[in-house]
């Protein structure tokens, strides 16, 4: 979803288990000294108040829009409730949404992605999943939602790392990575993140990751693993054909889009001087010329795929097939 | 400088303003409340069959379900009819839909 500083409230979704840290970090964010008003969408009133004046119970209101094959499910009550604030906006400066511990995110996500309103007046900032450092594999190896609230992180606290060891934690790293390779991970012990790392980032925005850091997604690599939710990543030296390119990943988006989780890359087109970059949530895809390549720097394309046992064979033999230099021998092939 | 096509671009900034029409003869023909919300969407679909581009409006109200409305076209190409159309049909089959009453 790329986009350019503007004024639009920026919005941090928390995400996370019942007792990873979320409710210290929403706490600490509401009464430290930064100068900023938020106000709060919570799930649940849990037994730790929420210190803050401006506080709206939400009710998880599933809102499906499917139209044809496209399979969209936003969040009516975010819908609602951001509406309704909209008419206090003097009140407050960015908003924070904490989700339940069993929340499903893909809905929250894809509410900042179709909604014409919420994304005219708002711009998703971050996705936040806290997780407890010292029962996180356990509740990845019991439950796909923990998986995918890790999936859709753009930054992972990694909470009470003083309760388990050094190699436990490198343990804990790995698994988050393979799961999810584009998120940042931050080591915390009571959610003592400083808060600059966590709000403000514009760490859902690619485009705006990219400008910051221009190789965000270079390091990524794929990782065999046995998880539910995986992640691979395809490279190519090649410039893709635009032709082949669009219709083969909006075929991809539609075919696999339910397990698709979220898509992130950069693409690099022969006959374009501009970096494309691209972004996706389930069926919803989104893309746009961001700056000109570079004199001195490579036009590799990477795409990173996170989902649920996604088909890396058929994947990859499709982006294969979109390369230039073999669409060129497959028209040759074909006159 | 040279610039592929873009099928994937975000939506345009100009639909807003056709959007607050819709919204506003959503309100006016179900004389909806102020508190209730309308939330108006365009979805794209590229296989053979279904509607290319649609739009979809949803009636968003506390304690009510999700009400639902279709119009085959983009947002920028609705106009007031097309709306009236869509609401006087009611009910379009969506999971949301089950219990409106129009």
């Amino acid at each position: 979803m790329p986009n350019h500083p503007t004024d639009k409230i920026p919005v941090t979704v928390l995400a996370g288990y019942l007792g990873a840290g979320k409710t210290t970090l929403l706490n600490r964010i509401l009464t430290e000294d930064h100068g900023k008003r938020y106000a709060v969408i919570i799930n649940e009133f849990g037994e730790v108040g929420i210190d803050n004046e401006l506080v709206v119970d939400a009710d998880e209101e599933i809102f499906e829009m499917n139209n044809g094959c496209i399979c969209c499910t936003v969040r009516g009550d975010l819908i609602r409730i951001i509406d309704g604030l909209m008419t206090r906006r003097d009140q407050f400066d960015a908003i924070i949404i904490e989700t339940t511990g069993l929340a499903d995110p893909a809905p929250v996500a894809q509410t900042f992605f179709v909604d014409e309103d919420i994304r005219a007046r708002t711009q998703l900032d971050a996705i936040v999943t806290v997780v407890d450092a010292k029962h996180v594999l356990v509740e990845v190896d019991r439950a796909h939602e923990a998986q995918e609230q890790l999936a859709f992180a753009d930054i992972v606290l990694l909470n009470k790392t003083d309760l388990v060891s050094e190699n436990e934690l490198a343990d804990v790293e790995a698994r988050i990575r393979r799961i999810t390779p584009t998120a940042v991970t931050r080591r915390t012990e009571r959610c003592d993140v400083v808060l600059s790392e966590v709000l403000g980032r514009g760490a859902f925005d690619l485009d705006r990751i990219l400008e910051i850091e221009p190789k965000f997604l270079d390091h990524i690599h794929h990782h065999h693993h046995d998880d539910h939710v995986g992640s691979f990543v395809l490279v190519s030296e090649t410039p893709l054909a635009p032709d082949y390119f669009f219709p083969w990943i909006q075929e991809i988006s539609q075919h696999f889009g339910m397990d698709l989780l979220r898509v992130k890359g950069i693409i690099a087109f022969p006959a374009d001087d501009d970096r494309y970059v691209i972004q996706g949530v389930h069926m919803m895809l989104e893309g746009d010329h961001q700056r000109p390549w570079k004199s001195d720097e490579p036009r590799t394309t990477r795409m990173v795929f996170i989902g649920r046992d996604l088909p890396r064979d058929v994947i990859e033999a499709g982006f294969e097939r979109c390369k230039a230099e073999n669409v060129a021998e497959q028209q040759c092939l074909a006159s | 400088m040279p610039r592929v096509l873009n099928p994937l671009a975000p939506r345009r900034e100009g639909i807003h303003g056709r959007m607050a029409e819709i919204k506003s003869w959503v309100r006016w023909t179900m004389g909806l409340p102020e508190e209730a919300t309308v939330s108006v969407t365009e979805l794209a679909c590229q296989d053979e069959g279904c509607p290319d581009v649609e739009t979809v409006i949803g009636v968003l109200e506390s304690g009510r379900p999700i009400r639902t409305f279709r119009v085959h076209k983009p947002i920028s190409e609705t106009v007031r009819e097309d709306v009236e159309t869509a609401l006087s049909f009611g009910i379009s089959g969506s999971k949301n839909d089950e219990k409106a009453e129009i």
